[in-house]
Protein backbone atom coordinates (compact mmCIF):
# COMPACT_ATOMS: atom_id res chain seq x y z
CA UNK A 1 0.00 0.00 0.00
CA UNK A 2 1.24 3.53 -1.17
CA UNK A 3 1.88 6.07 1.78
CA UNK A 4 -0.91 8.79 1.90
CA UNK A 5 -0.11 11.74 0.72
CA UNK A 6 -0.91 14.53 3.39
CA UNK A 7 -1.90 17.97 3.33
CA UNK A 8 1.11 19.55 5.88
CA UNK A 9 4.16 18.74 6.20
CA UNK A 10 5.27 16.11 8.98
CA UNK A 11 9.11 15.62 10.21
CA UNK A 12 8.29 11.98 10.32
CA UNK A 13 7.56 9.59 7.72
CA UNK A 14 3.70 8.83 7.97
CA UNK A 15 1.99 5.64 9.44
CA UNK A 16 0.59 3.18 6.66
CA UNK A 17 -2.71 2.84 7.83
CA UNK A 18 -4.81 6.45 7.68
CA UNK A 19 -7.45 5.13 9.87
CA UNK A 20 -5.30 4.32 12.76
CA UNK A 21 -3.62 8.09 12.94
CA UNK A 22 -4.31 10.89 15.20
CA UNK A 23 -3.98 14.00 13.90
CA UNK A 24 -2.68 15.82 16.67
CA UNK A 25 0.46 14.03 17.46
CA UNK A 26 2.03 15.15 14.31
CA UNK A 27 4.52 17.64 14.52
CA UNK A 28 4.15 21.57 13.14
CA UNK A 29 3.44 22.51 9.83
CA UNK A 30 3.75 25.18 7.46
CA UNK A 31 -0.10 26.66 6.29
CA UNK A 32 1.50 28.31 3.56
CA UNK A 33 2.20 26.03 1.57
CA UNK A 34 -0.55 24.17 1.59
CA UNK A 35 -1.75 24.10 -1.52
CA UNK A 36 1.54 23.73 -3.16
CA UNK A 37 2.22 20.29 -1.26
CA UNK A 38 -1.51 18.89 -2.21
CA UNK A 39 -0.36 19.10 -5.36
CA UNK A 40 3.39 17.65 -5.12
CA UNK A 41 4.31 13.84 -4.69
CA UNK A 42 5.05 12.68 -1.35
CA UNK A 43 8.71 12.38 -2.51
CA UNK A 44 8.53 16.21 -3.24
CA UNK A 45 6.70 16.68 0.01
CA UNK A 46 9.52 14.54 2.43
CA UNK A 47 12.43 16.22 0.02
CA UNK A 48 11.27 19.79 1.07
CA UNK A 49 9.96 18.71 4.43
CA UNK A 50 13.88 19.59 5.71
CA UNK A 51 13.73 22.84 4.18
CA UNK A 52 10.31 24.96 4.58
CA UNK A 53 9.99 23.05 8.33
CA UNK A 54 11.37 26.26 10.09
CA UNK A 55 8.57 28.90 8.36
CA UNK A 56 5.41 27.18 10.55
CA UNK A 57 3.13 29.71 10.64
CA UNK A 58 2.56 31.26 14.19
CA UNK A 59 0.54 34.32 13.46
CA UNK A 60 -1.49 34.99 10.76
CA UNK A 61 -5.82 35.66 10.02
CA UNK A 62 -6.93 32.46 7.74
CA UNK A 63 -10.62 33.17 9.07
CA UNK A 64 -13.29 35.85 9.36
CA UNK A 65 -13.93 34.20 12.86
CA UNK A 66 -10.61 35.46 14.42
CA UNK A 67 -11.65 39.38 13.37
CA UNK A 68 -15.16 38.62 14.76
CA UNK A 69 -13.38 36.99 18.13
CA UNK A 70 -11.28 39.97 18.52
CA UNK A 71 -13.57 42.60 18.22
CA UNK A 72 -16.08 40.95 20.14
CA UNK A 73 -13.27 41.01 23.34
CA UNK A 74 -12.31 44.50 22.10
CA UNK A 75 -16.69 45.13 22.90
CA UNK A 76 -16.77 43.17 25.65
CA UNK A 77 -14.35 45.41 27.53
CA UNK A 78 -15.25 48.75 26.36
CA UNK A 79 -18.55 47.95 27.88
CA UNK A 80 -17.22 46.94 31.21
CA UNK A 81 -15.03 50.05 31.51
CA UNK A 82 -17.97 51.68 30.18
CA UNK A 83 -20.79 50.42 32.95
CA UNK A 84 -18.22 50.58 35.84
CA UNK A 85 -17.53 53.93 35.50
CA UNK A 86 -21.40 54.96 35.31
CA UNK A 87 -22.00 53.29 38.72
CA UNK A 88 -18.33 54.75 40.41
CA UNK A 89 -18.77 58.32 39.33
CA UNK A 90 -22.06 59.51 38.41
CA UNK A 91 -22.85 59.95 41.95
CA UNK A 92 -20.58 62.15 42.39
CA UNK A 93 -21.06 64.19 39.57
CA UNK A 94 -24.66 64.65 40.45
CA UNK A 95 -23.91 66.23 43.76
CA UNK A 96 -20.89 68.41 42.29
CA UNK A 97 -23.99 69.70 39.33
CA UNK A 98 -26.70 69.56 42.61
CA UNK A 99 -27.13 73.28 43.39
CA UNK A 100 -28.50 72.65 46.83
CA UNK A 101 -25.09 71.81 48.12
CA UNK A 102 -22.82 74.41 49.09
CA UNK A 103 -19.31 75.39 47.90
CA UNK A 104 -17.28 73.82 50.98
CA UNK A 105 -19.45 70.46 50.57
CA UNK A 106 -18.66 70.37 46.52
CA UNK A 107 -15.29 70.55 47.49
CA UNK A 108 -15.41 67.80 49.44
CA UNK A 109 -17.59 65.59 46.77
CA UNK A 110 -14.57 67.29 44.13
CA UNK A 111 -12.23 66.25 46.36
CA UNK A 112 -13.45 62.08 46.27
CA UNK A 113 -13.95 62.46 42.57
CA UNK A 114 -9.95 63.25 42.57
CA UNK A 115 -9.44 60.43 44.86
CA UNK A 116 -11.52 57.87 42.77
CA UNK A 117 -10.47 59.33 39.63
CA UNK A 118 -6.52 58.58 41.25
CA UNK A 119 -7.76 54.65 41.92
CA UNK A 120 -9.97 54.04 38.80
CA UNK A 121 -7.58 55.00 36.17
CA UNK A 122 -4.56 52.55 37.49
CA UNK A 123 -7.15 49.71 37.76
CA UNK A 124 -8.51 51.12 33.86
CA UNK A 125 -5.04 50.66 32.67
CA UNK A 126 -4.37 47.16 34.31
CA UNK A 127 -7.29 46.63 32.98
CA UNK A 128 -6.39 47.64 29.63
CA UNK A 129 -3.27 45.17 29.86
CA UNK A 130 -5.48 42.52 30.92
CA UNK A 131 -7.48 43.29 27.72
CA UNK A 132 -4.79 42.62 25.59
CA UNK A 133 -3.44 39.63 26.77
CA UNK A 134 -6.98 38.18 26.68
CA UNK A 135 -7.12 39.74 23.44
CA UNK A 136 -3.77 37.37 22.59
CA UNK A 137 -4.76 34.72 24.00
CA UNK A 138 -8.24 34.59 22.73
CA UNK A 139 -6.66 35.12 18.61
CA UNK A 140 -4.19 32.31 20.17
CA UNK A 141 -7.50 30.03 20.51
CA UNK A 142 -9.03 31.25 17.49
CA UNK A 143 -6.20 30.95 15.39
CA UNK A 144 -6.01 26.82 17.03
CA UNK A 145 -9.65 26.86 15.49
CA UNK A 146 -9.32 28.81 12.20
CA UNK A 147 -5.92 26.76 11.25
CA UNK A 148 -7.84 23.75 11.13
CA UNK A 149 -10.94 25.00 9.48
CA UNK A 150 -8.90 26.45 6.55
CA UNK A 151 -6.66 22.90 6.29
CA UNK A 152 -9.66 21.53 6.24
CA UNK A 153 -11.52 23.20 3.52
CA UNK A 154 -8.42 22.54 1.14
CA UNK A 155 -8.65 18.92 2.30
CA UNK A 156 -12.68 18.84 1.11
CA UNK A 157 -11.57 20.48 -1.87
CA UNK A 158 -8.81 17.88 -3.03
CA UNK A 159 -11.73 14.84 -2.17
CA UNK A 160 -13.98 16.31 -4.36
CA UNK A 161 -11.98 16.40 -7.26
CA UNK A 162 -11.26 12.52 -6.52
CA UNK A 163 -8.11 12.38 -4.70
CA UNK A 164 -8.95 9.86 -1.62
CA UNK A 165 -5.14 9.54 -1.12
CA UNK A 166 -4.98 12.92 1.31
CA UNK A 167 -4.91 13.10 5.34
CA UNK A 168 -4.88 15.69 7.14
CA UNK A 169 -2.59 16.22 10.16
CA UNK A 170 -2.77 19.22 12.34
CA UNK A 171 0.01 20.65 14.30
CA UNK A 172 0.49 20.37 17.89
CA UNK A 173 -2.61 21.87 20.21
CA UNK A 174 -4.79 22.45 17.42
CA UNK A 175 -8.37 22.19 18.45
CA UNK A 176 -10.73 20.52 16.07
CA UNK A 177 -8.70 17.28 16.43
CA UNK A 178 -11.79 15.10 16.67
CA UNK A 179 -13.26 16.77 13.02
CA UNK A 180 -9.65 15.71 11.42
CA UNK A 181 -9.72 12.47 12.72
CA UNK A 182 -13.24 12.24 11.26
CA UNK A 183 -12.80 13.52 8.47
CA UNK A 184 -9.42 11.18 7.81
CA UNK A 185 -11.84 8.57 8.57
CA UNK A 186 -14.76 9.64 6.11
CA UNK A 187 -11.87 9.58 3.69
CA UNK A 188 -10.20 6.07 4.44
CA UNK A 189 -13.74 4.39 3.99
CA UNK A 190 -14.38 6.26 1.16
CA UNK A 191 -10.85 5.28 -0.52
CA UNK A 192 -11.84 1.40 0.73
CA UNK A 193 -15.29 1.67 -0.99
CA UNK A 194 -13.73 2.90 -4.36
CA UNK A 195 -10.78 0.65 -3.98
CA UNK A 196 -12.83 -1.77 -3.84
CA UNK A 197 -15.02 -0.81 -7.17
CA UNK A 198 -11.31 -0.30 -9.01
CA UNK A 199 -10.97 -4.24 -8.09
CA UNK A 200 -14.08 -5.03 -8.98
CA UNK A 201 -13.86 -3.13 -12.54
CA UNK A 202 -10.10 -5.19 -12.58
CA UNK A 203 -11.59 -8.34 -12.34
CA UNK A 204 -14.36 -7.85 -14.71
CA UNK A 205 -12.02 -6.71 -17.41
CA UNK A 206 -9.98 -9.62 -17.02
CA UNK A 207 -12.95 -12.39 -17.22
CA UNK A 208 -14.36 -10.17 -20.69
CA UNK A 209 -10.37 -10.48 -21.65
CA UNK A 210 -11.12 -14.76 -20.96
CA UNK A 211 -14.51 -14.79 -23.07
CA UNK A 212 -13.14 -12.69 -25.66
CA UNK A 213 -10.27 -15.27 -25.83
CA UNK A 214 -13.05 -17.82 -25.77
CA UNK A 215 -15.40 -16.36 -28.16
CA UNK A 216 -12.25 -16.15 -30.67
CA UNK A 217 -12.28 -20.34 -30.66
CA UNK A 218 -16.19 -20.23 -31.55
CA UNK A 219 -15.50 -17.73 -34.39
CA UNK A 220 -18.83 -15.73 -34.13
CA UNK A 221 -18.30 -12.28 -35.20
CA UNK A 222 -21.66 -11.28 -33.51
CA UNK A 223 -20.46 -11.91 -30.19
CA UNK A 224 -17.06 -11.12 -31.06
CA UNK A 225 -18.70 -7.41 -32.17
CA UNK A 226 -20.61 -7.69 -28.57
CA UNK A 227 -18.12 -8.83 -26.00
CA UNK A 228 -15.97 -5.44 -27.81
CA UNK A 229 -18.70 -3.27 -26.52
CA UNK A 230 -18.48 -4.51 -23.43
CA UNK A 231 -14.69 -3.93 -23.31
CA UNK A 232 -15.59 -0.51 -24.52
CA UNK A 233 -18.24 0.24 -22.07
CA UNK A 234 -15.52 -1.25 -19.40
CA UNK A 235 -12.97 1.11 -20.63
CA UNK A 236 -15.44 4.19 -20.08
CA UNK A 237 -16.21 3.10 -16.81
CA UNK A 238 -12.40 2.82 -16.02
CA UNK A 239 -11.75 6.16 -17.08
CA UNK A 240 -14.55 7.78 -14.97
CA UNK A 241 -12.84 5.44 -11.76
CA UNK A 242 -9.64 7.03 -12.48
CA UNK A 243 -10.88 10.13 -11.80
CA UNK A 244 -10.74 8.78 -7.95
CA UNK A 245 -7.05 8.85 -6.63
CA UNK A 246 -6.78 5.96 -4.12
CA UNK A 247 -3.80 4.36 -2.66
CA UNK A 248 -4.41 1.05 -4.80
CA UNK A 249 -3.97 3.45 -7.44
CA UNK B 1 -27.21 26.00 3.08
CA UNK B 2 -29.22 27.43 5.66
CA UNK B 3 -32.16 25.57 7.61
CA UNK B 4 -34.40 26.31 9.87
CA UNK B 5 -34.00 24.30 13.24
CA UNK B 6 -32.70 25.06 16.56
CA UNK B 7 -30.83 23.00 19.26
CA UNK B 8 -31.26 22.95 22.88
CA UNK B 9 -28.21 21.63 24.09
CA UNK B 10 -26.23 24.06 25.60
CA UNK B 11 -22.60 22.46 24.95
CA UNK B 12 -22.36 20.67 22.07
CA UNK B 13 -18.83 20.56 21.81
CA UNK B 14 -15.68 21.12 23.93
CA UNK B 15 -14.17 24.70 22.51
CA UNK B 16 -17.29 26.18 24.41
CA UNK B 17 -15.52 25.05 27.18
CA UNK B 18 -12.42 26.41 26.68
CA UNK B 19 -13.70 29.72 25.43
CA UNK B 20 -16.28 30.06 28.42
CA UNK B 21 -12.96 29.10 30.74
CA UNK B 22 -10.81 31.81 29.50
CA UNK B 23 -13.77 34.54 29.57
CA UNK B 24 -14.13 33.54 32.68
CA UNK B 25 -11.14 33.86 33.75
CA UNK B 26 -10.24 37.04 32.16
CA UNK B 27 -13.08 38.78 33.78
CA UNK B 28 -12.10 37.57 36.71
CA UNK B 29 -8.47 38.97 36.58
CA UNK B 30 -10.63 42.17 36.19
CA UNK B 31 -12.65 41.87 39.19
CA UNK B 32 -9.32 41.30 41.54
CA UNK B 33 -7.71 44.46 40.08
CA UNK B 34 -10.64 46.32 40.47
CA UNK B 35 -10.87 44.80 43.83
CA UNK B 36 -7.27 45.57 44.63
CA UNK B 37 -6.96 49.03 43.31
CA UNK B 38 -10.26 50.92 43.82
CA UNK B 39 -11.78 49.27 47.09
CA UNK B 40 -8.78 47.97 48.87
CA UNK B 41 -8.04 51.46 49.82
CA UNK B 42 -11.02 52.04 51.10
CA UNK B 43 -10.96 49.08 53.59
CA UNK B 44 -7.21 49.73 54.60
CA UNK B 45 -8.81 52.97 55.96
CA UNK B 46 -10.66 51.08 58.35
CA UNK B 47 -7.89 48.78 59.90
CA UNK B 48 -5.44 52.14 59.99
CA UNK B 49 -5.05 52.90 64.03
CA UNK B 50 -4.49 56.21 63.88
CA UNK B 51 -8.07 56.86 61.78
CA UNK B 52 -10.49 58.53 64.24
CA UNK B 53 -13.87 56.66 64.52
CA UNK B 54 -15.49 59.25 62.64
CA UNK B 55 -13.34 59.22 60.00
CA UNK B 56 -13.49 55.30 59.92
CA UNK B 57 -17.22 55.57 59.92
CA UNK B 58 -17.66 57.80 56.52
CA UNK B 59 -15.08 55.65 55.03
CA UNK B 60 -17.14 52.12 56.07
CA UNK B 61 -20.21 54.90 54.53
CA UNK B 62 -18.17 55.30 51.62
CA UNK B 63 -17.38 51.32 51.49
CA UNK B 64 -20.59 50.19 51.72
CA UNK B 65 -22.11 53.35 49.39
CA UNK B 66 -19.40 51.75 46.54
CA UNK B 67 -20.31 48.45 47.41
CA UNK B 68 -24.17 48.85 46.98
CA UNK B 69 -23.42 50.48 43.51
CA UNK B 70 -20.89 48.99 41.64
CA UNK B 71 -21.67 45.03 42.23
CA UNK B 72 -25.11 45.04 40.77
CA UNK B 73 -23.69 46.47 37.53
CA UNK B 74 -20.54 44.19 37.68
CA UNK B 75 -22.81 41.04 38.20
CA UNK B 76 -25.45 42.55 35.71
CA UNK B 77 -22.64 43.25 33.26
CA UNK B 78 -20.64 39.77 33.41
CA UNK B 79 -23.79 37.56 33.16
CA UNK B 80 -24.78 39.54 30.00
CA UNK B 81 -21.21 39.15 28.60
CA UNK B 82 -21.04 35.64 29.78
CA UNK B 83 -24.37 35.02 27.87
CA UNK B 84 -23.64 36.74 24.55
CA UNK B 85 -20.12 34.78 24.45
CA UNK B 86 -22.42 31.72 25.26
CA UNK B 87 -23.84 32.43 22.32
CA UNK B 88 -21.49 33.37 19.99
CA UNK B 89 -19.58 30.14 20.41
CA UNK B 90 -22.71 28.03 19.78
CA UNK B 91 -22.96 29.77 16.16
CA UNK B 92 -19.53 28.02 15.83
CA UNK B 93 -19.99 24.86 18.10
CA UNK B 94 -23.27 24.20 16.11
CA UNK B 95 -21.89 23.90 13.24
CA UNK B 96 -18.86 21.40 14.19
CA UNK B 97 -21.48 19.26 15.47
CA UNK B 98 -23.49 18.78 12.52
CA UNK B 99 -20.21 18.24 10.84
CA UNK B 100 -19.19 15.41 12.49
CA UNK B 101 -22.40 13.88 12.11
CA UNK B 102 -22.06 14.46 8.31
CA UNK B 103 -18.50 13.15 7.85
CA UNK B 104 -19.85 10.40 9.92
CA UNK B 105 -22.37 9.81 7.35
CA UNK B 106 -20.21 10.22 4.05
CA UNK B 107 -18.02 8.00 5.50
CA UNK B 108 -20.55 5.24 5.22
CA UNK B 109 -21.32 6.27 1.38
CA UNK B 110 -24.69 8.36 2.17
CA UNK B 111 -23.67 11.17 -0.59
CA UNK B 112 -26.97 12.83 -0.84
CA UNK B 113 -26.85 14.77 2.73
CA UNK B 114 -26.06 17.99 2.38
CA UNK B 115 -24.76 20.23 5.17
CA UNK B 116 -27.58 22.96 6.74
CA UNK B 117 -26.39 25.42 8.78
CA UNK B 118 -28.67 27.61 10.90
CA UNK B 119 -29.60 31.05 9.27
CA UNK B 120 -26.73 32.75 12.02
CA UNK B 121 -24.40 30.30 12.63
CA UNK B 122 -20.57 30.73 11.44
CA UNK B 123 -18.60 28.25 9.11
CA UNK B 124 -21.12 28.73 6.34
CA UNK B 125 -17.87 28.74 4.14
CA UNK B 126 -16.63 25.78 5.04
CA UNK B 127 -20.38 23.99 4.69
CA UNK B 128 -20.34 25.41 1.03
CA UNK B 129 -17.02 23.31 0.40
CA UNK B 130 -18.57 20.60 2.23
CA UNK B 131 -21.37 20.47 -0.21
CA UNK B 132 -19.02 21.29 -3.09
CA UNK B 133 -17.38 18.25 -2.19
CA UNK B 134 -20.53 16.05 -2.28
CA UNK B 135 -21.72 17.49 -5.05
CA UNK B 136 -18.58 16.20 -7.32
CA UNK B 137 -18.40 13.30 -5.20
CA UNK B 138 -22.13 12.31 -6.17
CA UNK B 139 -21.64 13.35 -10.09
CA UNK B 140 -18.79 10.96 -9.93
CA UNK B 141 -20.51 8.20 -8.57
CA UNK B 142 -23.57 9.43 -10.93
CA UNK B 143 -21.72 8.75 -13.83
CA UNK B 144 -19.90 5.45 -12.86
CA UNK B 145 -23.26 4.37 -12.22
CA UNK B 146 -24.27 5.08 -15.52
CA UNK B 147 -21.19 3.43 -16.98
CA UNK B 148 -21.81 0.57 -14.91
CA UNK B 149 -25.38 0.11 -16.31
CA UNK B 150 -23.95 0.20 -20.26
CA UNK B 151 -21.42 -2.76 -18.89
CA UNK B 152 -24.13 -4.75 -17.73
CA UNK B 153 -26.53 -4.29 -20.50
CA UNK B 154 -23.58 -5.57 -22.96
CA UNK B 155 -22.67 -8.48 -20.71
CA UNK B 156 -26.67 -9.23 -21.11
CA UNK B 157 -27.00 -9.14 -24.29
CA UNK B 158 -23.56 -11.25 -24.35
CA UNK B 159 -25.51 -13.91 -22.58
CA UNK B 160 -28.31 -13.76 -24.07
CA UNK B 161 -26.15 -14.43 -27.84
CA UNK B 162 -24.40 -17.49 -26.66
CA UNK B 163 -26.15 -18.80 -23.53
CA UNK B 164 -26.93 -22.57 -24.29
CA UNK B 165 -25.64 -22.18 -27.73
CA UNK B 166 -21.70 -22.27 -27.37
CA UNK B 167 -19.15 -24.82 -25.84
CA UNK B 168 -19.43 -25.07 -22.16
CA UNK B 169 -16.08 -23.25 -21.84
CA UNK B 170 -17.77 -19.88 -23.20
CA UNK B 171 -20.75 -20.75 -21.06
CA UNK B 172 -18.42 -21.10 -17.95
CA UNK B 173 -16.64 -17.75 -18.60
CA UNK B 174 -19.94 -15.70 -19.06
CA UNK B 175 -21.15 -17.26 -15.87
CA UNK B 176 -17.94 -15.87 -14.66
CA UNK B 177 -18.52 -12.67 -15.87
CA UNK B 178 -22.08 -12.39 -14.91
CA UNK B 179 -20.98 -13.36 -11.03
CA UNK B 180 -18.13 -10.75 -11.05
CA UNK B 181 -20.80 -7.89 -12.91
CA UNK B 182 -22.97 -8.41 -9.86
CA UNK B 183 -20.35 -8.35 -7.89
CA UNK B 184 -18.93 -4.88 -9.15
CA UNK B 185 -22.88 -3.72 -9.00
CA UNK B 186 -22.88 -4.49 -5.06
CA UNK B 187 -19.47 -2.88 -4.61
CA UNK B 188 -21.15 0.68 -5.97
CA UNK B 189 -24.49 0.53 -4.50
CA UNK B 190 -22.00 1.22 -1.44
CA UNK B 191 -23.14 4.90 -2.48
CA UNK B 192 -26.33 5.99 -1.88
CA UNK B 193 -27.32 9.00 -4.06
CA UNK B 194 -30.79 9.18 -3.05
CA UNK B 195 -32.33 9.63 0.47
CA UNK B 196 -33.83 5.90 1.12
CA UNK B 197 -37.58 5.55 0.62
CA UNK B 198 -39.86 5.50 4.21
CA UNK B 199 -41.58 1.98 4.09
CA UNK B 200 -44.73 2.13 1.76
CA UNK B 201 -47.67 2.09 4.83
CA UNK B 202 -45.58 5.17 6.13
CA UNK B 203 -45.64 7.54 3.02
CA UNK B 204 -47.33 10.83 3.46
CA UNK B 205 -51.06 10.70 1.15
CA UNK B 206 -50.66 12.89 -1.46
CA UNK B 207 -54.14 13.91 -2.70
CA UNK B 208 -52.74 16.84 -4.59
CA UNK B 209 -51.45 14.30 -7.20
CA UNK B 210 -54.12 13.16 -9.50
CA UNK B 211 -54.91 9.18 -9.30
CA UNK B 212 -53.49 7.70 -12.52
CA UNK B 213 -55.40 4.73 -13.67
CA UNK B 214 -54.59 2.82 -16.22
CA UNK B 215 -57.01 2.29 -18.65
CA UNK B 216 -58.50 -1.38 -19.83
CA UNK B 217 -57.08 -1.36 -23.09
CA UNK B 218 -53.56 -0.05 -21.97
CA UNK B 219 -53.30 -2.85 -19.56
CA UNK B 220 -54.35 -5.80 -22.03
CA UNK B 221 -51.76 -4.11 -24.35
CA UNK B 222 -48.99 -4.30 -21.68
Amino acid sequence: MNRPHRATITTEPAVDSPAGETASRETPTNTASLSHHLETSPSQVQAESRTERKGRRLWALVHPLQIRMLSMIISYSLIIFVLLAIPVFRPLMQALDDRSLSWQEKAVVADEVLKLHARYWPWAISAGIALVIHCIHSMQIVFHVAGPLYRLRSVFRQIGQGNLTLRTTLRKGDLLTPEAELVNQMTAQLDAKISAIKMAQATVALDIDRLKQAGATVGDPTMAELVKKTEQNLADLKTSLDSFKTHNG
Amino acid sequence: MTGHYTRRQLFVHPVQYRFVVTTLMYFSCMLIALYGIVVLPMVQTLDDPSVTWQERAQAATQFLGFNARVWPWVLVTFLGLLLHSMYFMHRIAGPLDRFHALFQTIGAGNLYQRAKLREHDYLQREAGDVNAMLDQLEQKIESLNVHCANVTNASEDVALLIQGRSPSHVNATLLTLEEKVRQFNTSLDGFRLRAPQPPQDQQPLDFAAPIAMDSPATMKAA
